[in-house]
């Protein structure tokens, strides 16, 4: 039997452009996985209750207007600290490459910028869970 | 130094500047020197990767379910939603021991068409009782959703800020697939959430098809949500939910609406008189709400809080809980025995043959179904002389 994976897809902030966060909600759904989606301008505490609720494997990400240095980290420590150690937690949008290495410092183990396949996403994820 | 792979999209100019943002990374296949780009040195060759899943044991779930945690709860309403036969035991185990804890919640049922504003009032109607010192599970049951697939779930969006209080814990329903199903997983998901603390249960179902049914056969109170303009052409359909429904409620009575909503009730209590009541010694009524302003809501609460006082003194309460632990029972012994009779192996390879005889009128349907039912026994007890002659076969059972 395969594995259940279920994923939440997060827009944290006040970020408008879920295109992407749909995108990726889609393509990870088309690939099995069971999808939870936020919808737009979420708090970190949502964020992390909603994972915390739905049991996911995955928290995942998207931010587009540049608040990402901000609002990542605060939802990693979030879901670390109630509790899920072991939540795969992955972020994409237009990420400047130079705070990827802060990004990963802080908790995000990957980090997938404009005009990343969609495949590689859903490999990430089956190769990490 | 290793040369770390970005490339850039199609749309990019051919000399972006510096600052540009935008690129596609490599994947982290094959990159050895975590010095440059884009890796995560702790993802590299497996080692320092996210820890694997907690594996809780039989205790660790009961324990942290009594206690209240709601991590363990999440993690132990997963398991109960799983297709796999090995969680599946062990979930019926840990429910085996919380049972002695469930059943002191107060159930409600919340049905109505698409937009009638369930999630809505979920979210008003929750806040207000967590206010007032519950605690609140919301569960919802989708008979749509399929396993078979990835899903896209939930609904958190229209419970934004319950969905954030720690004295709320809402799970939309899981999909179906095998093992007893929708139903059977929302029951048990139910019963988790008692044991865990929840004093009322919310269950969020669309009125359409089956699915009301079911939940009406989880709950003590359901209620069907309404909008105004009850037409005479909506009549028909709803009679039939509207006979499941210990209350009505007419939804966003409020503003430029509230007049059209009080002119919908008049309209409802007129037709509720033609239909039996859902519950015995319970009249029916038509209320008015609104989600919005929560108008109505506290209202609602004295309306249920009375019918589980009339109920409870009528014995009324106790005796519809026992029916669904037996009705319960009944239809997953159904469930059963249909999949065990057209999953045999004998019997879909006959059933062609069976149906074109029947279609040809070789033989009556009565005919065919006896012969069927015989060779589905002499199937079962071949299987057993099998099973004599392994009796390992049994133990791994
Ligand atoms: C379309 C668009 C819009 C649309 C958004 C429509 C919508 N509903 O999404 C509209 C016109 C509304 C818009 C508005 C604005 N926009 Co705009 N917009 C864009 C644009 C051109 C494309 C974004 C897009 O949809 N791409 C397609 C999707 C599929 O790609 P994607 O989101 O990047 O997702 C991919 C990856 O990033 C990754 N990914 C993304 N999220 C996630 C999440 C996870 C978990 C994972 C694993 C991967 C992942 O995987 C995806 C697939 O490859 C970008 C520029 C650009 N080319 O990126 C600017 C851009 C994002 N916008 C920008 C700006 C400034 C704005 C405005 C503030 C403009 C203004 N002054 O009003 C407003 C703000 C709106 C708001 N409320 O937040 C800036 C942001 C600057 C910054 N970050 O420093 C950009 C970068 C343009 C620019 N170069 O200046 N915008
Ligand atoms: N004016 C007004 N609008 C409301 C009220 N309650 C809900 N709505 C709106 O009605 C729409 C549907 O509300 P939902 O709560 O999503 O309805 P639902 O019954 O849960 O719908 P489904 O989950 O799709 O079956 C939303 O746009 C709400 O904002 C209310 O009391 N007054
Ligand atoms: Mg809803």
């Amino acid at each position: 039997m395969e594995k259940r994976i279920r994923v939440l897809v997060a827009k944290p902030g006040l970020d408008g452009h879920d295109r992407g966060a749909k995108v990726v909600a889609r393509a990870l759904r088309d690939a099995g996985f069971e999808v939870i989606y936020t919808g737009l301008r979420q708090t970190p505490e949502q964020i992390a209750e909603a994972a915390l609720q739905e049991d996911v494997n995955v928290v995942a990400m998207s931010i587009l207007s540049g608040a990402h240095p901000h609002l990542f980290p605060k939802v990693v420590n979030l879901v670390r600290e109630k509790g899920m150690k072991d939540v795969l937690i992955i972020g994409g949008g237009v990420i400047p490459e130079t705070d990827i290495p802060a990004l990963k410092e802080a908790g995000i183990a990957e980090v997938f910028t404009p005009g990343t396949p969609t495949s590689d996403i859903v490999d990430f994820i089956k190769a990490n869970v | 130094m290793a040369k770390y792979t970005t490339s850039k999209p199609s749309w990019v100019p051919d000399e972006p500047n510096e600052k540009f943002a935008c690129s596609v990374m490599g994947g982290i296949e094959g990159i050895k020197d975590t010095t440059v780009g884009n890796i995560n040195p702790n993802l590299l060759n497996g080692k320092m990767k996210p820890k694997r899943r907690m594996v809780l044991s039989e205790d660790d779930y009961v324990n942290g379910v009594l206690k209240g945690d709601r991590m363990t709860l999440s993690r132990a309403i997963t398991l109960i939603e799983s297709n796999n036969s090995k969680h599946f035991a062990k979930a019926q185990r840990v429910l085996q021991r919380l049972l002695p804890h469930t059943g002191k919640a107060l159930r409600i049922g919340i049905t109505g068409v698409p937009g009638a504003g369930k999630s809505t009032i979920i979210e008003a109607f929750g806040n207000m009782l967590c206010d007032a010192g519950h605690r609140v599970a919301v569960l919802s049951v989708d008979p749509t959703s399929s396993v078979t697939k990835g899903s896209i779930l939930g609904d958190k969006t229209r419970m934004g800020t319950l969905s954030r209080r720690q004295e709320a814990f809402i799970r939309p329903s899981p999909a179906g697939g095998t093992l007893g199903g929708v139903a059977r997983k929302s029951r048990e998901t139910m019963l988790m959430c008692e044991a865990a603390g929840y004093d009322v249960i919310l269950i969020e179902t669309v009125g359409v098809g089956q699915s009301e049914t079911t939940v009406r056969s989880m709950v003590d109170f359901f209620m069907l949500v309404v909008l105004t303009g009850a037409g005479d052409d909506l009549q028909g359909i709803k009679k039939g939910i509207m006979e499941l429904a210990d209350a009505i409620v007419i939804n966003k009575a409020d503003g430029d609406n509230l007049l059209k909503a009080k002119v919908a009730r008049a309209e409802y209590e007129r037709m509720i008189e033609y239909i039996r009541p859902a519950t015995e010694g319970w009249p029916t009524h038509a209320y008015l709400c609104s989600a919005y302003t929560r108008f109505g809501l506290p209202e609602l609460w004295k309306v249920i809080q009375a019918f589980k006082a009339m109920t409870t003194e009528s014995g009324v309460f106790q005796k519809r809980r026992k029916n669904q632990l037996l009705s319960w029972m009944n239809s997953m012994i159904d469930e059963h025995l249909h999949s065990l009779f057209f999953d045999d192996p004998v019997i879909n390879g006959r059933m062609p043959e069976v149906k074109e005889a029947v279609l040809e009128g070789i033989i009556s349907p009565t005919q065919a179904v006896k012969e069927l039912v015989n060779m589905f026994d002499v199937d079962l007890a071949a299987k057993r002389q099998v099973d004599l002659f392994h009796p390992e076969a049994e133990v791994r059972q």
